[in-house]
């Protein structure tokens, strides 16, 4: 069984490092320093401190709600003819049997809009159109040159992060090993 | 005769939630959709302008009684 796994704690670390979400930040504690010395009152003083510490605390909330519903890994793991996707909202068994699976560097099969799903700097998962326009399922943990593409009964599925080829590897090997495995190669 | 009453600190509680929930929102929307960067761009100036009301609104409310017996 092959497996790329990322935990709540490395969406965690990725969302308060996010650069934008960062930037907000300083923005924000600019502006509401400003605020807290320039009001006389106490009560008010006291909802902003109250805000400036909980936000960081807020930027949590989504992974604490996946967290709290179940949600403990992100990625894939690949055993027999199968894969399962867990790029949250999405949580799915592909059968790679007589699907295209193919790796490529080409742009055109890169995420370009995220419809619905979760997204930092370095993580990227749910709904997404891609820049040629079709409609995936994607997991992207940091980048890669190449990155993995399924397509299985019409439905997308990209796979992105460090050492990806190692999987197309090991499904080009299972169909060698296994008369019965086969998928569909496509040059893209 | 002049009265000044000091505006109360629920009033500037729910002026501060004004200033922030928008802000929250658009980080909401950050999380699950590509848009979300584009709405949080828009709302930094809007954030400004209502932190710029907050610390300068008025801090009293002066009543003039202009009532002659």
């Amino acid at each position: 069984m092959l497996e790329y796994e990322i935990t709540n704690m490395d969406l965690a670390i990725s969302t308060l490092t996010d650069p934008i979400l960062l930037a907000v930040t300083i923005f924000v504690y600019l502006v509401l320093g400003v605020c807290f010395l320039k009001t006389q009152l106490k009560k008010a003083r006291i909802v902003i401190l109250l805000f400036l510490i909980l936000l960081p605390i807020l930027y949590l909330f989504p992974v604490l709600i996946k967290a709290s519903s179940g949600w403990d890994w992100y990625g894939y793991k690949a055993y027999d003819h199968k894969i399962h996707i867990k790029a949250w909202p999405v949580d799915e068994v592909v059968d790679l049997n007589n699907s295209e699976v193919f790796l490529t560097k080409s742009e055109k099969w890169m995420p370009e809009l995220r419809m619905f799903g979760f997204g930092t700097k370095e993580i990227g998962m749910g709904y997404f159109k891609l820049k040629n326009g079709v409609k995936a399922v994607v997991f992207r943990h940091k980048n890669s040159d190449e990155f993995v593409v399924i397509n299985s009964s019409g439905k997308y599925y990209v796979l992105i992060h460090p050492g990806v080829e190692e999987l197309y590897r090991e499904i080009k090997d299972r169909e060698i090993k296994d008369k019965g495995f086969k998928v569909l190669k496509v040059e893209r | 005769m002049r009265y000044e009453l000091p505006i109360g600190g629920g009033v500037k509680i729910i002026t501060f939630l004004t200033l922030v929930l928008p802000l929250a929102v658009a980080i909401s929307l950050y999380w699950l959709y590509s848009i979300g960067f584009f709405v949080i761009i828009a709302i930094l100036p809007i954030f400004v302008i209502f932190a710029i009301v907050y610390v300068y609104s008025p801090k009293e409310v002066i009543l003039e009684n202009r009532l002659e017996l």
